[in-house]
Formats: C-alpha cells, sequence, structure tokens
C-alpha cells in the first residue's frame, strides 16, 4: 500500500465484480460510499484507463487523466440518475477528459513553434511503456503528420473504435465531416507508409 | 460529402486491414502492479478532497488555470513596471505641457509651484484649471488674493 492511502477492510473480489446497482446503492449511503467507490474504481479502472491510453498515447499523461477522471466521476456519481448505462457515463467523462488534455496540451504548446504531432510523437518515443516496433513507429509518425483535426478524429476511431455518432457529441462535428476526415487521414497514412517502404 | 469521396470511403477498411495494430500487438504497456496500487493513489486524491485539503497532484485542467492565472499576474507585473518607467513619465510631461499653458494664458502670474501643489492635493486636472472657482484658489493659498481680486478671472 502506498503511503497515505485509505486502508480499507474490505475484500474486493475482481473475478466476480459487484453489480453497478449495488455498488450505486452503497455509494449513496455515507458510511459505505468510500468502499462503493473503490469497488468501483477496481472494476472499471482498466477499461477506462485504455480509453484513456489511446488518446493520450504516453502512460504518464494517461494515468493524470485516469486520476482526475475518477475525482470527476466521485463528485458527479450522486448526480447520476441512471440514464445512461454506468460505464457508457463514465466512458465519456474519460473520454471528455483526455480530449481535454490534448486541447490543454496544444495550449501549452502553442509558443514554443513546434507542432502539436512532433511533441506527440517525441513523447511516445520517450515514453518507458511503450515498445512499438519500427512498422507502429512508422504508423504514429504517419499519424504525427496529420492536421490537427484529422489526427484527433483517426485516433479515436482507429484507436479507440469510437461509433461517430458518439465522436460527433464528443467533438461538436457533423459525422459527415467526421467520415471525410478519417477518408483523408487513413488515406494520407497508407500512401506515407507505403512512401516509406 | 462528394460522391466520390463516398466510394472511397467503401475502400477504407481494405486499407485500414494493412495499417498496423499497435494495440492488439501489446505494444503498449503500463509500469508493473499499477492496477493493483491506483485504487488506494484514487482513494487518497478523493479522502483529501473530501478532507478540503488541497490535493497533490492538482487535477490537469486546475494546474493549467493556475498557470494562465500565473502567466496573467507576470504580465500585469510588467506592465505596470513599463507603466511606471515609460507612461507617468509621459503623463508627467503632458501634465506640465498643460500647466505652462494655463500659466501662458492667464492674464496673471502664478507661482507655478503651488499650482502644482493645489493640483496635486485637489487632483485637480491641468486642462480644468481654467474652470476652478476664485474661492477654491484663494483658499488654497491667499496669497493669490491680489491676483484674483485685482484681475478679472474669476470664473
Amino acid at each position: 500500500m502506498i503511503p497515505g492511502a485509505v486502508k480499507t477492510d474490505i475484500n474486493i473480489d475482481v473475478m466476480n465484480p459487484v453489480a453497478d446497482a449495488d455498488i450505486l446503492k452503497d455509494f449513496r449511503n455515507p458510511e459505505k460510499s468510500q468502499d462503493a467507490f473503490r469497488q468501483l474504481v477496481v472494476k472499471y479502472q482498466e477499461r477506462l484507463y485504455w480509453v484513456i491510453r489511446k488518446i493520450v498515447l504516453v502512460h504518464e499523461d494517461a494515468d493524470d487523466v485516469l486520476q482526475d477522471t475518477m475525482i470527476k466521476i466521485w463528485k458527479g456519481l450522486t448526480r447520476f440518475r441512471g440514464d445512461a448505462e454506468l460505464y457508457t457515463w463514465m466512458y465519456r467523462i474519460a473520454v471528455n477528459e483526455a480530449i481535454s488534455f490534448n486541447r490543454y496540451n496544444k495550449l501549452r504548446n502553442a509558443g514554443n513553434n513546434r507542432d502539436a504531432g512532433d511533441i506527440m510523437i517525441s513523447k511516445l518515443q520517450a515514453d518507458p511503456y511503450y515498445d512499438g516496433n519500427e512498422v507502429q513507429d512508422k504508423l504514429f509518425q504517419a499519424v504525427s503528420q496529420l492536421p490537427e483535426k484529422q489526427r484527433e478524429v483517426f485516433k479515436l476511431r482507429y484507436f479507440s473504435g469510437m461509433k461517430y455518432e458518439e465522436m460527433s457529441r464528443v467533438l461538436h462535428t457533423s459525422e459527415g465531416a467526421l467520415k471525410a476526415s478519417y477518408h483523408h487521414a487513413v488515406k494520407k497514412i497508407k500512401a506515407q507508409l507505403t512512401d516509406n517502404d | 460529402m462528394s460522391n466520390e469521396i463516398g466510394g472511397e470511403m467503401q475502400s477504407n477498411n481494405k486499407h485500414i486491414t494493412e495499417l498496423p495494430k499497435p494495440w492488439k500487438d501489446h505494444s503498449f504497456r503500463v509500469p508493473e502492479d499499477y492496477f493493483d496500487h491506483l485504487p488506494d493513489r484514487i482513494m487518497q486524491h478523493i479522502t483529501m478532497e473530501q478532507d478540503g485539503v488541497k490535493s497533490i497532484r492538482r487535477p490537469v485542467i486546475r494546474r493549467w488555470i493556475i498557470r494562465v492565472s500565473s502567466a496573467a499576474a507576470i504580465l500585469l507585473l510588467g506592465w505596470l513596471g513599463v507603466r511606471s518607467f515609460y507612461w507617468l513619465p509621459h503623463q508627467e510631461q503632458l501634465f506640465q505641457q498643460e500647466l505652462a499653458m494655463f500659466i501662458d494664458a492667464s492674464p496673471v502670474e502664478w507661482n507655478e509651484a503651488s499650482l502644482v501643489d493645489y493640483a496635486v492635493e485637489q487632483e485637480v486636472e491641468t486642462t480644468t484649471l481654467f474652470e476652478e472657482s476664485s474661492i477654491n484658489l484663494m483658499e488654497y493659498n491667499p496669497d493669490w488674493d491680489v491676483y484674483l481680486n485685482a484681475e478679472s478671472i474669476i470664473y
């Protein structure tokens, strides 16, 4: 256990996770809310981590964004009314946080004359938790050369498998425009990979 | 979207199958035991939030708001610095010019230093000195009554 972490007596069975409805019920009980939320974190942390990692790519960034996501989920869970599946609701928070993170990164780097794609590729290559081979390096190099909008759409569609309908809601762009962006992105990436061969 | 693009998009699936799939090749890893420790770290932050203690690791967006605010504060300080070195002397120069114009245009002789003191203390713009009543001026410096009574500059 890391220093300062909250101790808990509950025994969480990862193989047989508690049902969402039971977690929510316990969460609404002030005496059980911490344990209930811990169960929620254990149950969904890995899925949400990979949703975020596929958007921000670097582990350290994914770790930051995941923790922010979990804190937002904690704060918003009392207002969750169950209109959507619990995971769908958490997934949306995670995607929004990851996209916001990329936008803030872009703003942060706006003054240093380096393209966001170049920064992305250099951060990825410095990530000790990325073991890409030559072909994958070429793919990310090609992705990094895309215009920002196409890069964002490609990452969400190809890496995360996000549906256009969901992407349209998150990026505030029509599905047609997203499909066209994705099409152009795929074409450029393929051309670049072919040129490099 | 044009038909040409729409048609080409049909072949996207074929293109996609030819692209590498880094997520399926396990090229991305996490540190050992990362997911074992993560719930503890998250619960630690949440406990701190509940206790009203500022989190050690501020949320990303909040950290950027703090940084942007700091940058704005630095810019403000910089502007104030420039203002004190350039703008204020410039204002001082304007003040002197306007005062000189008032003295030149006035039918009586004024003690410039006393007028400056008056304008500063009473917070009167040099451009509106002509509009000041003689009573105010006399109350400030009784010696001026000679001029004020002798000449028709009572406004």
